[in-house]
């Protein structure tokens, strides 16, 4: 998995390259939890950060530095659940953990695109909850021509839901759930009963045994190569080798959920994806102990059946209150407002939740409910060079994304995007030509820095999807 | 008890040959324990002396002489109950769809006098009734107002044309014909409300859904100085301080034991704020009583609850002249209860209806 | 006087700000005879910021409201004895704000328009609102005070707008407001209201199945209903197209400059398919919502052509639907620099995608924090006529105000306290105590 990275990461294609180091100076090093460093300097080497300080941080002499004065330095965010960039979210089949979402990115898609320019380093790519168990997911850099050069976790966790897919009821969702893995079990046993007896044929002395015997004497011998491929999945994921992302709209699902998880020995595999109504189960979560990402409407509303009094309910205020941690998604993907990752977080804010919360629930936590914690979600030595240069705080209403790095590489620069400016003034421009780059050059200083060596620069991202709204 | 007896002396409903009997000058006394009074409250009983189908006196110690004396121990008098809001004998027959406005409907043209429903509503207490065109028109017409015996205890008889029914609703927007919004309609019904063909006795009664509903039914009507009730708002909460001093009355019901509570209540948040209420239970007496039980339950003053079953819908009616409460001079139109007509348990005695006892079963 | 403030100062004070304002309060402790003119019952608003709404800023500021009235907007100013003074610490305050083109609060919208003729300049929105609405308890958590709510574009020529308050007691909501009628083009009037079907051989042409479904049919409307009006008018002559003379009467009060007109349009050809048709009949008009104002701005600089402009399409709105939904970014920043009179206006939405992150996206995309609250208040104000009723916090004018818990149209700020006649509609930190309300 690793190595898979790295041979992306040195395949980015639309990426500029900053040579093997970068160094971030000046600005005001922002981290989620809320401590700033003034003045300070970032160093990324080989794709990781490897000193983060003040002004009297050494930079290597070999580092590209990009200079930050007056902007805000801050961890790339990440998108921890979403069908961002995907064709069609949604497979018809209720039990399809043999598809993979590989099959459904599309590296060209303009979102992507506006992932980079909203910030948003990383994406957990995983199909959509209409269903009873969905294929696997894939966590991916927003930017690159082909799946593979995005990839920075493939085949990573399987999509689960507990909410009645389209047609079911509480009932057969979850019949249909346990059949599956009853049907798994089914066909891991005959495959044991099988492996038990070739292995016995092998043998000169044979014992006859009844064939539940077989089956679990054998299950020793039945690698996952035996499996049929459409059970391969599932039957890691029974191991507890795939994390599972549950998805509980309403507040009943989530016991069930916790019920099931518990029933299957899996809760500690689970994230949780909660509908609005689920801020009624905070308890249960919070009992529970695993991340909890909300869904991107953060209003719950409902009328009370007695009175007819609507109500609103907040619903990141009460996990804030409830002292869960939280993951935020966008609200679908639009240009402004609650589409944009960011505002969600400054929602929060706005609806009294502490700015260190907001600010986690959009980085670090989502980082930890992708398993990726140590790795990304901060700016940390070690941890990977996916930083955003802000033109102020990242909750202000002016603030833009001047720059951003992934993985120490230049992948956005707000100076050079073609398409924003289409964006903001409405007109079409014409192709990117020779007279671009000088523009570009006096807002970003770190431009001339690119190597000539480099392929001419695509546009930032998106490839050749140039049409307009 | 004293079935056989009563109507040998009353003028017996349908018992053939026709009661000469009914105006004859010998008065009728009745004997009861208490008396619903006009302000609702019960009263000491006493002798109630009916002559000519009109009530002579109430309250006397003794009956005058000559009179046919009945005594009815434990025994309640009210008045008949009024219903404002019926389709008796005419069900089907009230909806004209075809145009918005139709003033020169007139509920009366759909009269069946001997329609059975008559009798069952009288047996149950209800001793007037307006026919009221259905909620298919912005205007539909007038309501016909109707006994539901004739001096002879036979069927209905027709009294008069009643007030104009309006419909404020969406109900009165199917969308497939002109005006299609209330924007567009009410210019319209500011020039109808501006001529003296729509000035009726009683309130105009116009069916109402939302707060926002009854706010512009409220300006229209009382721009064009006319008197308006309400029917059957659903949700009035939020618009219930539009109504005292503009609203003659409100027209509820009917409630069941589902009915919930949210609108049991709207009786005794109405009558917080001094605005009558009249219940409506198309015509039948016992869901009258329950409603009004109901709405008792929920906190209303039984007072304003006997009140809301007879003199409100009189007054609506513009009949308050003759029915809707038992004092001298009016129309014998009375029930005699085993108790208070709001206990549900006390079962009905008697019924006059001008004066006619109402024969409890038919006769063959 | 001292005292009030530290009573009534409420859980989101800073620890400083408030020693800051208690100061400052005492600073302003008049020794000004003058200030005896002002009855106890004044109630005083003070805060970090006072914003005007002309561009005006006290910091800090204190606004003085009597009789649902605004007295004085200040830094420093003095104080009747004995008023009751709300401190809103580091709060900013400013005007509530004004949507110009608001369509809320109706029950005319998509489903019950009338659709009884495609010219109906006769009828009034006010006979359609829903006082009633969740939507104006909406508009006030937004902040929004005033709106006027537009004729609704399923109608080629629509009715009259209205201008009413968004909170207080019912009685008083409406806003007294000059006559203005919107016509609408482009083929949008064909793809709204209920059962608007095309024409077809058999039904032929009624109220569910009208003409115009293309850009030519509503400009016919548009031209053939005011030729109608002109020979009404000049003649006497009655409508073939079954026009009612009330109709051709208020057509008329167009032609004659007595009722406003707007045009609604949309997309870049519908600018000047307008100019054409105004110019034909020389009338004068404002554009609403104005979505791709950007691409015609050299007309809109060339003829003065004022715009009420939005909005910026968000999941709130169900407009999206409609061709030409997402305007450029920058049209607001654009329409600032080349002069071209305008305001913003979230149509629908409120929340959001309601006027505050209007005015916020507009910011984000360029144009001036000060300009951007005009263009929300004072502006809107102005291109209804209402300049000297609201829209400011200067004296004499109505007191609607917001006190926002941060830097308006910050997406971290919401408005906490909205007053409207100097009764408060939003109170969500309970700064009004019962005996202020």
């Amino acid at each position: 998995m690793v190595l898979s990275s790295l041979l992306a990461a040195s395949l980015l294609a639309a990426t500029t390259a900053l040579g093997d180091s970068a160094a971030v100076r000046g600005g005001t090093i922002l981290q989620p939890d809320g401590t700033r460093i003034e003045k300070g300097i970032v160093v990324i080497e080989d794709g990781k950060v490897t000193a983060v300080g003040g002004p009297e941080t050494p930079i290597p002499a070999a580092a590209t530095v990009l200079e930050a004065d007056g902007k805000v330095v801050f961890p790339g965010m990440i998108l921890a659940h979403t069908q961002v960039g995907l064709d069609i979210p949604n497979e018809n089949m209720p039990i399809a953990p043999f598809v993979n979402v590989y099959d459904s990115i599309e590296p060209n898609s303009a979102e992507y695109e506006e992932c980079l320019r909203t910030g948003i380093t990383t994406v957990h790519a995983i199909q959509g909850n209409n269903t009873v168990i969905g294929g696997l997911s894939r966590i991916i850099r927003p930017q690159g021509d082909m799946v593979e050069y995005m990839t920075v976790r493939p085949d990573y966790a399987l999509k689960i839901s507990i909410t009645p897919r389209n047609g079911f009821n509480r009932m057969t969702q979850l019949a249909e759930l346990r059949r599956a893995f009853a049907d798994l079990k089914a066909h891991v046993d005959a495959v044991a009963e099988r492996r038990y007896e070739e292995e016995q044929k092998k043998k000169e002395e044979k014992v006859l045994v009844l064939p539940d015997e077989a089956a679990k004497q054998g299950l020793a011998h039945v690698t996952i190569d035996d499996l049929d491929a459409r059970w391969r999945t599932l039957w890691r994921a029974s191991k507890g080798e795939i994390p599972l992302f549950v998805h509980c709209d309403r507040a009943m699902d989530v016991s069930n959920g916790i019920a099931w998880l518990r029933e299957a020995k899996l809760l500690e595999k689970a994230v949780f994806v909660v509908g609005t109504e689920a801020h009624k189960a905070a308890g249960a979560l919070k009992q529970a102990g695993r991340p909890v990402i909300l869904s991107g409407a953060l209003v719950h509303k409902e009328t009370d059946p007695l009175t007819g009094k609507e109500s609103e309910v907040f619903v990141p205020k009460v996990f804030a209150d409830a002292g869960l941690p939280f993951v935020l998604q966008p609200n679908g993907f639009a240009f402004n407002a609650d589409g944009l990752l960011w505002y969600q977080a400054a929602r929060c804010v706005r609806e009294g939740v502490a700015r260190d919360v907001a600010l986690k629930s959009v980085t670090q936590w989502a980082a930890d409910a992708i398993g990726m914690g140590d790795t990304l979600g901060s700016i940390a030595p070690g941890k990977w060079g996916n930083v955003a240069i802000l033109s102020g705080d990242p909750l202000d209403q002016a603030t833009v994304v001047e720059k951003l790095l992934l993985e120490g590489r230049l992948a956005y620069d707000r100076a050079t995007d073609r398409r924003l400016k289409e964006l903001a003034t409405g007109q079409e421009l014409a192709a990117p030509s020779a007279e671009a780059a000088p523009t570009a050059a006096p807002a970003a200083p770190a431009a001339p820095a690119a190597p000539a060596t480099e392929p001419p620069a695509a546009p930032p991202a998106g490839g050749g999807s140039g049409s307009g709204k | 008890m004293l079935a056989i007896p009563l109507l040998a002396a009353f003028a017996i409903a349908s018992g053939p040959p026709p009661a000469a009997s009914l105006r004859q000058p010998a008065p009728v006394a009745l004997r009861v324990d208490g008396v619903v009074q006009p302000d609702g409250s019960l009263g000491a009983g006493g002798w109630i002396v009916v002559r000519n189908g009109r009530i002579e006196s109430l309250g006397g110690a003794a009956p005058p002489a000559g009179a046919a004396t009945f005594e009815f121990p434990g025994g309640i008098a009210c008045a008949g109950m009024v219903d404002v809001a019926t389709s008796l004998g005419a069900a089907g027959q009230l909806a004209e769809p075809a145009r918005a406005f139709t003033p020169d409907v007139a509920a009366a043209d759909a009269f069946e006098p001997d329609h059975s429903s008559f009798l069952a509503a009288a047996r149950s207490g209800v001793t007037t009734v307006a026919l009221t065109p259905s909620g298919d028109n912005i205007v539909g017409g007038r309501l016909a107002l109707l006994r539901t015996r004739d001096d002879h205890g036979r069927g209905a008889v027709l009294v008069g044309p009643g007030p104009l029914r309006f419909t404020w609703s969406d109900e009165a927007f199917p969308g497939d014909r002109v005006p299609t919004s209330r924007m567009g309609a009410l210019p319209r019904l500011r020039e109808l409300l501006a001529q003296d063909a729509t000035k009726t006795a009683g309130a105009s009664l116009v069916a109402v859904q939302t707060p926002d509903q009854i706010r512009t039914a409220l300006d229209a009507f009382s721009a064009a100085g006319r008197s308006i009730a309400l029917l059957q708002p659903i949700h009035p909460e939020d618009a219930l301080d539009l109504l005292p001093g503009r609203a003659q009355a409100v027209v509820l019901g009917a409630y069941d034991l589902d009915t919930p509570e949210r609108e049991t209540r709207l009786p005794k948040l109405l009558a917080e704020r001094a605005v009558p209420v009249a219940f409506t239970a198309n015509g039948d007496g016992a869901a009258l009583r329950l409603t009004a039980a109901l709405a008792v339950r929920s906190g209303l003053d039984p007072k304003a609850a006997r009140l809301a079953l007879t003199a409100v819908p009189a007054r609506l009616l513009g009949a308050d002249g003759d029915a809707g409460t038992l004092e001298a001079g009016k129309r014998a139109d009375l029930v005699v209860y085993g108790g208070d007509p709001l206990d549900l348990a006390a079962k009905i005695h008697l019924v006059l209806v001008g004066g006619a006892a109402v024969a409890k079963k038919e006769t063959p | 006087m001292i005292l009030a403030p530290m009573i009534l100062v409420q859980s989101f004070l800073a620890p400083g700000a408030l020693a800051l304002a208690a100061v400052h309060a005492a600073d302003s402790v008049p020794a000004d005879p003058s200030a005896q003119k002002l009855r106890a019952d004044a109630l005083v608003l003070q805060a970090a910021e006072v914003h005007v709404g002309d561009g005006t800023v006290f910091k800090p500021g204190l606004v003085i409201l009597l009789d649902g009235k605004v007295v004085a907007a200040g830094q420093s100013l003095p104080l009747p004895a004995g008023a009751n003074v709300i401190d809103c610490g580091n709060a900013v305050i400013t005007p509530g704000l004004v949507d110009a083109a608001c369509q809320l609060g109706t029950s005319a919208l998509f489903g019950s328009a009338e659709q009884g003729s495609e010219v109906i300049p006769q009828l009034d929105m006010w006979d359609a609102l829903d006082l009633y609405s969740k939507d104006f308890e909406r508009l006030v958590a937004d902040g929004v005070t005033t709106v006027f709510i537009t004729g609704e574009a399923s109608s080629v020529i629509s009715a009259k707008g209205t201008a009413v308050k968004t909170g207080g007691p019912i009685g008083e909501r409406r806003v007294a407001v000059k006559p203005i009628v919107k016509a609408t083009l482009g083929p949008e009037s064909s793809q709204r209201g209920a059962g608007n079907r095309s024409p077809s051989r058999f039904g032929g042409v009624n109220y569910t199945a009208r003409r115009p479904t293309t850009r030519m049919g509503s400009a016919w409307v548009f031209r053939k209903a005011f030729h109608d009006a002109i020979a009404f008018r000049d003649a006497g002559k009655p409508s073939n197209d079954g026009l009612e003379p009330d109709a051709m009467r208020a057509l008329a009060d167009v032609l004659a400059g007595k009722t406003a007109l707007r045009m609604q349009v949309r997309e870049a050809l519908d600018f000047y398919t307008s100019v054409k048709l105004a110019d034909e009949f020389g009338l004068s008009f404002t554009y609403e919502y104005a979505t791709e104002a950007a691409q015609c701005i050299d007309l809109l600089v060339a003829r003065k052509l004022p715009v009420i402009f939005g909005p910026v399409r968000t999941t709130d709105s169900t407009f999206e639907q409609f061709e030409a939904a997402q305007p450029a970014l920058d049209t607001a920043r654009l329409l600032a620099e080349k002069g071209v009179p305008f305001c913003l206006t979230a149509s629908d939405a409120s929340g959001e995608g309601g006027l505050p992150r209007q005015a916020g996206v507009a910011i984000r995309n360029g144009l001036d924090r000060a300009r951007a609250l005009r263009a929300v208040t004072s502006d809107p104000a102005a291109m209804v006529g209402l300049e000297g009723r609201v829209g400011r916090l200067a004296p004499g004018l109505d007191a609607d105000l917001v006190v926002w818990n941060g830097m308006p149209f910050d997406d971290t700020a919401k408005p906490v306290l909205v007053l409207i006649h100097g009764r408060p509609v939003l109170d969500l930190q309970g700064k009004f105590r019962k005996e202020n309300s």
